[in-house]
Parts: C-alpha cells; sequence; structure tokens
C-alpha cells in the first residue's frame, strides 16, 4: 500500500472492496469519520470482547415502547459515545425519530471536523 | 517511534491491543488505529480477542499436561496412569463384630448391621464360615445389602463407576476368580489376573491380559465384577453401636461385642493427593526401598491406613540397623491398629522390602503443645483495655492444632505474624511453648512400682534445666515433711533427671540420677518411680523445645493442650 501524506485519517472500508490496485479498499478523512461514526452508533454495550462499554447500544432500543422518554434517551446515549470515542468531530445536533408504522429509528448527525461540515443518517429497522 | 515488530510476550487483551497497535504506528498506511469506532480498531480487537483466547487455551493446554500444574481431575489421573499410579478410590469403612449365630456357623453374604449412631447400614460382603457358632467378623459399609455386581463387559473392559470401593474388587471370568495384577513383569501367557486403571470422570476400568502378559478374555465370555459401592464413607466412621437385622430363613444373630468400632471410611482421593502421592510412588517404583518409598507404598497397599510415616531403624536412639519402622492411625483422631491388624500390614510390606530389612510398626505417641503464659502488647488507640484479646490469640493458636498428625508443624512464626496482621490492636504478642506428657496413673498400678519405666520421645531439640515434673507420693517416713506430699523432677543440665521434695519450700533431693534426657533427640527415660503413688495422682513430665517451631517426627506427634491467659499489657 502506498503512503497517502495528503490526508490526515486513513482506514480500510468496511466492506472491503477492491480498490484500483487491486488492494483492499481504504477511506479518508470524512469518509473514515462517517464510517466510524455509523460504527460508534451500530455498536451495542458487550459487544466488543473485552471492552463491555464500547457503542452507543441503541440497537437494543428498537424492541422497547417507543416514547419521548424513549428517544430523548437515545439522543443522549448517542452523545455520550460520541464524544467519548468519537474525538475527532464536534456535535451539532443529534435528531432521532421513530416511524412506529414500520417500527424504524432514524438518527441524523450533524458534526463538524477540522474545516468541515456533514450530516450522517442511521437507520435501524426491526426485521421482525 | 516503537519498534517495527510485534511484541509476542504478552497474553492479556489489553496488552495484545498495545503491541498490535504499537505495531501499526509504525505503518503509515493507516492512521485511524487508535479511535475506537474504526475499521482498523475493530480488527485490532478481534486479532487481540483471537490472540488472548489462544494463548488462555494455549496456557490451559500446557497446564494440563504437566502433573504439577494440571487443575482437572481427569487431567491429573491420566497423568497419574502414565507413571502406574491408581488414585485411591472410595474406600468403605468397616467393623469387626464378634457375633454368634442361632444355627450352624455359616453367615450368608448381604446380612444387614445397622449402625444406630451414624444411621448408615453395614453389611456382609461374602459368604463368612466361623467354624464355631461365636466368631468375629468384618462388615463393610453399603449402600445396599449385597454388592453390586456389573457384567457388561465391552471392548475387553468393565467400567467400574467412582462410586464404588475399588479395594472390594472381586472378579470373575467364566466363575473362576481373577487376581489384581501388581507388576507385568512377574505375569506370564497363562496368569489370571485383572488390570485396574482410572479413566475419565472418577470411574475406573478392569481388563485383562492380551496373551502373553495374563490371560486374555474374549469378549463373549461371562465375565461378573463386584464391588462395594459405600455411601458414608467418613460419615460413617466411628459407629459403635449396631443392631443385626433378622432375614427370613436365615439364623438370627446376636452381636456379643463391637470388637473394632468402623473406621477406614473415606472418599476417593483429592487432587492435591494424587499430585503429590504418584511421584513418589514412581520414585518407589513399587518397592520398598528407602524409607520414603517404604511410606508410600504401605499407604497404597492399604487404603484404610489414614495416615502413616515411615523411618530407617539408623535414625533411632540407640539406632537399629537393618530395621524399618513404621507408624500409622486409622482416622484423624489418632486411633491406632490392633497389634495382630500391624502384623498383617507388616507381612505385606515385607515382600515389597530389600532382603534382609525388616518392617516394625510402633504406636504413635501424641504428646501435648501446652501454652502457659506470654504477653499481648496492644494498642491503645484501638482497644481500651485489650479484653477480649486473649481469646482472639486462643482461637488462632488453635487453628493451627497439629492435630496429631505425623510431619505436622506447630508454626509458631506464622501464628504471631497473622495475629499482628489481622488485629490492629495487637501490637506484639509473645508466649511460650512447652511439651508434656501425662503418665495415668491407672496404667501404672502401685503394686507393679518396680516395672514402672517411663519413656518420653519428643524428637525435638530441649532446653537445658527446663524439664519438670511433678506427682503424689507414697507413705513413707522419708517424705513425712513433704510440702503437699508432692515429689517433683527436674534435670541438672547434664542429661540427668533428678527427684527432689519441698520441704519448707526449700528442694530435698531423694535421687540425683533418677533417668535421663538427651537434649538432641528429645529423649526423657525415668526409670523406676516406685515413689509414686498411681492411686492418688498422674504423673506429668514437661520440656521446654529449643525452637517454638515443634515439628512431629517419627512416631511422635503432638496436639495442642492447655492455652493459659497471657498477659495484656499497652
Amino acid at each position: 500500500m502506498a503512503t497517502t501524506d495528503k490526508f490526515r485519517y486513513s482506514d480500510l472500508d468496511f466492506n472491503f472492496a477492491k480498490s484500483a490496485t487491486k488492494d483492499v479498499a481504504r477511506k479518508f478523512d470524512n469518509n473514515a469519520i462517517k464510517q466510524a461514526l455509523r460504527n460508534v452508533v451500530l455498536t451495542n454495550f458487550y459487544e466488543r470482547p473485552f471492552r463491555p462499554s464500547l457503542g452507543a447500544n441503541v440497537v437494543s432500543k428498537l424492541f422497547e415502547q417507543p416514547s419521548p422518554g424513549m428517544l430523548s434517551e437515545v439522543r443522549s446515549q448517542v452523545r455520550d459515545a460520541i464524544e467519548v470515542f468519537e474525538p475527532r468531530v464536534t456535535l451539532r445536533q443529534i435528531l432521532v425519530d421513530y416511524n412506529d408504522v414500520i417500527q424504524e429509528l432514524k438518527v441524523e448527525i450533524e458534526y463538524s471536523f477540522l474545516d468541515d461540515e456533514d450530516t450522517i443518517e442511521i437507520t435501524l429497522e426491526r426485521v421482525r | 517511534m516503537p519498534d517495527s515488530y510485534i511484541n509476542l510476550s504478552k497474553t492479556d487483551f489489553n496488552q495484545v491491543r498495545t503491541s498490535l497497535t504499537d505495531f501499526i504506528k509504525t505503518k503509515a498506511e493507516f492512521s485511524d488505529y487508535d479511535f475506537n469506532g474504526s475499521a482498523l480498531s475493530t480488527l485490532i480487537d478481534l486479532l487481540a480477542y483471537n490472540t488472548t483466547f489462544f494463548s488462555t487455551y494455549t496456557n490451559f493446554l500446557a497446564n494440563e499436561s504437566f502433573i504439577d500444574s494440571a487443575q482437572k481431575r481427569d487431567s491429573l489421573v491420566s497423568l497419574a496412569r502414565l507413571v502406574g499410579y491408581t488414585p485411591k478410590s472410595r474406600i468403605a469403612a468397616r467393623a469387626e463384630l464378634n457375633v454368634t449365630v442361632s444355627t450352624g456357623t455359616l453367615i450368608k453374604a448381604g446380612r444387614v448391621f445397622k449402625g444406630s449412631d451414624t444411621g448408615f447400614n453395614f453389611i456382609v460382603k461374602d459368604d463368612i464360615e466361623l467354624g464355631t457358632s461365636t466368631g468375629t467378623i468384618t462388615v463393610f459399609q453399603n449402600s445396599s445389602s449385597l454388592k453390586t455386581s456389573n457384567t457388561t463387559y465391552f471392548n475387553g473392559a468393565v467400567t467400574v463407576p467412582e462410586t464404588a470401593d475399588i479395594s472390594s474388587l472381586k472378579v470373575t471370568v467364566g466363575g473362576v476368580e481373577f487376581s489384581k495384577a501388581d507388576r507385568i513383569s512377574v505375569l506370564s501367557a497363562s496368569s489370571q489376573v485383572y488390570f485396574v486403571d482410572p479413566i475419565y470422570s472418577g470411574a475406573y476400568e478392569v481388563s485383562f491380559g492380551d496373551g502373553n502378559y495374563g490371560v486374555a478374555v474374549p469378549e463373549d465370555s461371562n465375565v461378573v465384577v463386584e464391588y462395594l459401592t459405600p455411601n458414608g464413607v467418613n460419615n460413617a466412621n466411628g459407629e459403635k453401636n449396631f443392631t443385626s437385622e433378622p432375614v427370613s430363613g436365615q439364623p438370627t444373630i446376636t452381636i456379643n461385642e463391637v470388637v473394632t468400632p468402623s473406621f477406614g471410611g473415606a472418599e476417593r482421593e483429592t487432587i492435591e493427593s494424587i499430585r503429590r502421592n504418584a511421584p513418589s510412588y514412581f520414585q518407589a517404583q513399587n518397592r520398598a526401598v528407602t524409607a520414603e518409598d517404604a511410606e508410600i507404598v504401605f499407604k497404597v497397599e492399604n487404603p484404610e491406613v489414614f495416615d502413616a510415616t515411615a523411618w530407617g531403624g539408623e535414625d533411632n536412639n540407640p539406632p537399629q540397623y537393618g530395621r524399618l519402622f513404621l507408624a500409622c492411625v486409622r482416622d484423624a483422631e489418632g486411633s491406632t491398629f490392633s497389634d495382630k491388624e500391624l502384623s498383617v500390614f507388616g507381612a505385606k510390606l515385607q515382600e515389597k522390602t530389600v532382603v534382609g530389612i525388616l518392617p516394625e510398626f510402633v504406636q504413635p505417641t501424641c504428646y501435648n503443645i501446652d501454652v502457659l503464659s506470654g504477653e499481648i502488647i496492644f494498642d491503645r488507640l484501638v482497644s481500651i483495655d485489650g479484653s477480649g484479646l486473649n481469646a482472639i490469640v486462643s482461637s488462632k493458636i488453635r487453628e493451627y492444632d497439629p492435630a496429631c498428625g505425623f510431619r505436622n508443624i506447630f508454626p509458631y512464626s506464622t501464628i504471631v505474624s497473622e495475629l499482628v496482621n489481622e488485629n490492629s490492636a495487637i501490637r506484639s504478642v509473645d508466649f511460650s511453648v512447652e511439651l508434656s506428657k501425662t503418665f495415668f496413673g491407672y496404667e501404672y498400678p502401685n503394686a507393679d512400682s518396680d516395672n514402672r519405666n517411663l519413656y518420653i520421645s519428643f524428637a525435638n531439640n530441649l532446653v537445658k534445666n527446663q524439664v519438670s515434673g511433678e506427682f503424689q507420693l507414697i507413705s513413707d517416713p522419708r517424705f513425712v515433711d513433704a510440702d503437699e506430699n508432692v515429689g517433683y523432677i527436674d534435670d541438672d543440665g547434664n542429661g540427668f533427671l533428678r527427684f527432689f521434695i519441698l520441704e519448707n519450700n526449700t528442694r530435698k533431693y531423694i535421687n540425683y540420677r533418677i533417668g535421663t534426657v538427651d537434649y538432641l533427640k528429645g529423649n526423657l527415660t525415668v526409670l523406676g518411680v516406685t515413689d509414686w503413688d498411681s492411686s492418688r495422682s498422674d504423673l506429668f513430665l514437661r520440656a521446654v523445645p529449643k525452637s517454638k517451631a515443634v515439628q512431629a517426627q517419627k512416631q511422635a506427634t503432638f496436639s495442642l493442650g492447655v492455652i493459659d491467659q497471657l498477659d495484656v499489657n499497652v
């Protein structure tokens, strides 16, 4: 793999896609951060071995009765997780919405990093 | 910048993770290794977990491969099997009863004798032909009235469960009784023997020869393995009251006397015991060449023995060359075996000793360790007046009671350091340790006073001028003015015991050579104490050991006697 000094952050692509050089694809800067944010939010407590508190524990909320309290709790858990585990970003806003018709939880995170700003939307759906 | 290699010496998850991270730090391709949400961090976690899992697994595997470190019983048993050691199974408690049968002289197997103290049943395991209507029989504790009969001979072996007493095995093939093989070297193709080996989960396996060493037993043979399955084990020991259960069609059995209360019942060998005994047994090679060999071989051969010790006659005082001495007890209380039982043990052991070496059993003697004085210095900031500290000290000392065990030590310094470390109120503690023996008057009647020779072997170094003794004097004109009519014994510091009385608190020596004391060996001998009135008192002898860490050696063992109140000072 070639070195890439022009990027500040570099990470593996979690999809392990093939790059143009036929090596494993990589993600840089904002893309790497986006992938990391998604990973933190979608990780449940006790999911990673020996690191029980890593993650936002949001997936488990899908099976709870939706209520304003629950949405507030999800928001606070996502904020805590990002502040602790993803210090590269500064949080602007977190929006949480629950659609009880299709039982879907949507988390929208607005953040800034270095000189850039972006939004990521994570959707969780109960399949059974 | 850390070195560009992975530290492979770590096994803990966090250490492995740090090693991997340090390695990636040296590579320019990825920089997200220390952000928890990154894919790289997830992969590092996975690798670290995998490494930890396999290092732990390998560690377990390595531990279980050696007798010193194995933790699982099955591993230890398997390793012990490699060195030819068969761990002890459960042992059925046994008792000797003198009985009379109403008709005939035969007692059939399966007769039950109920023990009312322990609540367990004892049985006659095989038919007994008394010869006369009265005789002594041995009964064994068992979960049912008959031995278990196992006929499942499969793949060349019969599996005996972990609840069986394998010392009671009786193996017949086509009605012919086979004997247990001790060593393969003496077997021929026609030897009718069976082998017992420990297998998984504490079970045992009975197998037969291969046609070269022992008769081969074909798969369709009529193999019957009988054994006891005691359920009382050590709880069935000490039974003194038996009642015979009547059986219709069989003669009534009257119990005349319980010759020997039940003893020898024991749980299967613990893993720590296997760990200790297997290498010693291998070292002994099933032969009693050294005293250590004799001890382990004797214990393995006689599972009903609770504990034993052995030493060479050259260590005796005076030395008795060409002799092997052993002492053993039947239970934790220190009960001893009868001379008849010991002679049977001796004959069995002699088959494995070196030619010309005679095993000889001596009865163990349990002496007292007395704590008669001492001082507790307490901290007034923690305790106002030091009350209750004597009870704490006394209880701690009792925790370390050597309890008449062979080779046991009274760990003085451990007791003191634990007392100080565990109790903030105690700043220091010091107490005296004395060894004593009481000769009971009823064992030394006045009528036989000429033969009244008293022997003690504390087997610990003694302090000079610290031996003391006391007894009541006979009526004699020589002792008319003796204070309280009491006679005393002391030592002169040169190896002689002296007998004196007190007249108005002044010592008057009657005999300057009433006995001897060997300070190095800890031996005291008092010969012909004819002036002791044994009908009025016992005779006490007491000595002070050089080291307060008293150690039981040879047949001399110790247990705690008197613990007096210690002085409590600030």
